[in-house]
Parts: C-alpha cells; structure tokens; sequence
C-alpha cells in the first residue's frame, strides 16, 4: 500500500483541531469543529476547505483542444478562454474513468481539476490518447487548492484582492492575486453556494489559508472538512465518483446528459449515442426514508414497495444526514424497468424502510429547503 | 479522552457501571469522538434479552453508522427515551445524560472479562498508533 500523503496544510489543520480522514490516498481534514456547523455555515454565510488533495493537469499548445475534444463527453470547442465547464471522461464502453472541471485559461492553454483517488488513472489515460503531443503536464504534486464557498465568500475574498473578483460570472476564471499570494482564480465549487476555487502554489497555499481565515472570521466563516463537503454536494445532487459514477457507469445514467455532447467524436461517443437513443437502463433518483431518522446508505438495497418478496430494483449510492433538511437523504439508482414509482422500500439492517422518491437536487440556492 | 475510573470498558468501547443487580450501559468518549454527531439511535425495548458480545443496538452519525455491542448479558430493565429526540446528548455527556439502556445483569462473572479505566485508555492508545 502506498503511504498516505499530505497535503501543505497539514500542521495547520492539526492546529485547528481537525479531526483528520483518509480520502484518496491522502490524510485529509474531515472536520473542525462538526460537520453539522460546518455545513450550515456554509449555507448560511461562509467555509474554508483545503482540497489541495485535488489533481490538476495542464494542457497548452496545437494539440490541447483536439485531445480535450477526443477525451472529454463534454465539448471543450465551446469554451471561451476565461471560462470553465463540467465535464467527464469515458471508456470506448461509456463508462466513466472520472468526472473534472476544464478550465480555458487562454486560447490554447486549459487546466484540469480531477479527482485526487483518479489523478494515476487520468494521467495514463490521457497519455494514451496522445496527451504528450498536447503538452500534458501533471502539476498535482506543487498546485495546492484553496475552495471559499457561501453566499459571504465574494465579500470576504473581495477584500483581499485588487482583482474583480466579484464580477466573475458563475464558471469565470481568471489569474489574480488573493491576500498577495497569485492563484488562478474560479467561480466554481462543490456545495450548491456561491463560491471560489483559489489554485496556488502548494508552497504558498498556507499563507493564502491564513490569510482569508482571518479576513472571514469577522464573518463566521469556518475551516470545513470533507465530511461537510460530502454533505453540501449530496444536498446539492452533485455525483462523487466512487459513488454515483464509476467505469461500470455512464454519465447519462446519472442524469448528467447536459454534459455529453453528441454528434461529436469523443470517445464512448457511439455507447452513449445509443444510450441516448434507446433509453438508459438504469437512472439515478434523490430518496428520502419517510421516518424521517433512518440514514439510506451506500450499497443499500431498493426494493418496491409493499412487496416482501422479490428482487431489488435498485441501490443507494449515497446517504447522508442533510443538515439543511434536518433528516436523511439520499441518492440510488433505480432500474428503469422498475418504471417511475413514487415510493420504494430501502432494506436498511434486515428492515425495510418506506421512502418517497424525488427529484434531484434537493437543495437548490436561494430556494428554500423543502423536502 | 475522558474515562472516568469505576466503570468497566469493553474492546467495542461501550462502558458499563460496575454493579452487579442492574447496570448502566453507555458508549465511551473516545467512541462518540469518532463517530462524529450523533444525529440517530435505535434501542431495544424493555423486556429484551442482549448477549455479551451481540449487537443490541445502533449508532448512525453524519457519516458512519455503527453497531453497539453488549459488553455483558443480561434483560433491558429501562431504555433512555429521551435520546430518541436528542442521540446528540451522547457527544455531549457520554458517560451521564447520554447513558443508553439499564439491564438486569444474568452474569454478574462476565464483568471480570472486562477492562478498567487504565487497561481501556491503554488500548485505545494503541489503537491510535
């Protein structure tokens, strides 16, 4: 087994009391202070998280946008430079090898912000469609990431640059300087809020953290952990790979078809044309057990309602407790053959628990929680 | 880590109170510190029989769920209701408000299997290493 890895921040995090956690190879903070007043603080005003555990790839020259064309489902030909889109990356089968942000930093300069459990995998992917001739480089190990996320992160980080940052459309990148510190610079996250991406420097990423530590605590604002990062994105019904998405899993099953763009030739392009044509046998749902407590987790089995007997139609990807809703929530796939019912049963330890099945996502900002 | 002395600890980290008629039965502080908020409990009922070493009940925080473990046998005589409403009293006072279940002990001998305040403190120790 590899040892675990840390990222620049690691003293820091031990000094802010966090309680640490294993995630993608590296030793993480999963929270400070509890997931529960992290992730509120998130909704309601501002959090910090370090996800310097995140990989980042650069791409630069002729071959750049022809390799992102080929490899990605999503088409990097409609990026402006500035701008930044959700995309994912499939095998010749349709399924997915992972799910990233490309970023257009200039006309032929992109950077792509993968998952850090994928960081090996994407790289020898890419490598295998040719990404030496597209100016591929693996900046993983020296880029640290910063994410301020919550309706107060502009304010506070506002304040700490001379950049426009807050005239940054959702998705707008650009290079800038934050509390003296140059980062690329991201409109993006991974929580349903408003919120920045700071790329920097791994050497520099910890005077950048302090930095708007103290520029937000005037604000509220708290370090947050993954475990609070986990509970944001299942709210906001955003996928985790390993979870919603995986090789045995294509991006139009998990309900993410605005991302794949047909009628280009990408790879896995003909497996989701057809999927696409034909219908997905399987489709991922928002679940909420109707008791209100019970907690549908990960791998538990969906059965139809009110029937003792018979197989599964599906099973949780994902199952938390949602802060913002004040119960538990979850996400399964559910096989179409099943058709669209309205209530299913989740076998949760030998019981079967009735749960309504609902849209995604369950939190959408500035609307209030209602599920 | 708190642990207090006079109870007797289990390797599954509940504690139970010494007592040899009914005793106490909680998790430790160093288990509800690894657990995380605790946002749901489930619990036997009154009348139910728990064996030594058997799950009696479960702890579901924000991000794991875990088996409670009996650290002796015996017959649920009460059951802390009021956990129901707030399981996060057992992040808050592991050892007091948040106590679990109260049995009738059939085996006051399966005490002595059991570790005292140093012994338990020892182990977790280790386990941290």
């Amino acid at each position: 087994m590899e040892a675990l890895r840390r990222t620049t921040l690691f003293e820091l995090h031990r000094r802010l009391g966090a309680r640490m956690t294993v995630f993608g190879g590296f030793e993480m903070p999963l929270s400070y202070a509890g997931i529960i007043d992290e992730h509120r603080a998130v909704r309601a005003r501002a959090g910090i998280f370090d996800l310097g555990h995140m990989g980042e790839f650069e791409l630069a020259g002729a071959g750049a946008l022809a390799l992102l064309e080929r490899a990605m489902t999503n088409s990097a030909a409609r990026l402006e430079a500035g701008r930044a889109q959700y995309t994912l990356m499939c095998t010749p089968a349709g399924g997915t090898i992972d799910d990233l942000i490309v970023y257009r930093l200039g006309h032929a300069r992109f950077m792509l912000c993968v998952n850090a459990s994928n960081i090996a995998a994407d790289r020898e992917w890419l490598l295998e469609l040719g990404a030496k001739d597209a100016g591929f480089r693996d900046a993983s190990e020296e880029t640290g990431l910063v994410a301020v996320q919550g309706p107060e992160a502009q304010a506070i980080l506002q304040g700490l640059s001379p950049a426009p940052l807050g005239q940054m459309r959702q998705f707008a990148v650009m290079e800038a300087e934050v509390a003296g510190v140059r980062c690329v610079a991201a409109r993006t996250g991974y929580t349903g809020e408003d919120g920045f991406e700071l790329f920097v420097a791994a050497a520099a990423a910890a005077k950048l953290f302090n930095a708007i530590l103290e520029a937000g605590a005037p604000r509220a604002m708290m370090p947050c952990g993954l475990g609070a990062r986990d509970t944001l994105r299942m709210e906001a019904g955003l996928p985790l790979y390993g979870h919603e998405l995986d090789r045995a899993t294509s991006p139009l099953e998990a309900g993410l078809g605005m991302f794949v763009k047909l009628g280009r030739e990408f790879v896995g392009a003909a497996t989701l044309a057809a999927q696409h044509r034909e219908g997905v046998k399987r489709h991922l749902v928002g679940i909420r057990t109707e008791d209100g407590r019970s907690v549908a987790r990960q791998g538990y089995k969906v059965f139809p309602e009110g029937r003792e007997t018979g197989a599964e139609i599906g099973i949780m990807t994902s199952g938390t407790f949602a802060p913002s809703f004040n119960r538990p929530l979850g996400m399964a796939y559910l096989a179409a053959a099943a058709g669209a019912p309205a209530a299913v049963e989740v076998e949760i330890r030998n019981r079967r628990v009735g749960a309504a099945v609902v849209g995604l996502p369950f939190y959408r900002r500035g609307k209030p929680p209602a599920a | 880590m708190e642990v207090p002395p006079g109870l007797k600890y289990s390797k599954e980290h509940e504690w139970v109170t010494a007592e040899e008629s009914v005793a106490t039965i909680g998790i430790t502080d160093h288990a509800q510190d690894q657990l995380g908020e605790i946002v749901y409990i489930e619990l036997p009922s009154v009348g139910e029989k728990i064996s030594k070493d058997d799950p009696f009940g479960v702890v579901e925080s924000v991000k794991a769920v875990s088996d409670i473990y009996a650290p002796i046998s015996g017959t649920v005589a009460e059951v802390n209701e009021g956990l129901r409403e707030s399981p996060e009293v057992i992040n808050e006072d592991p050892y007091g408000d948040g106590w679990l279940i109260k049995i009738r002990v059939s085996d006051s001998s399966e005490l002595d299997d059991l570790m005292d305040n140093e012994e338990y403190e020892e182990m977790v120790a280790k386990e941290k290493e």
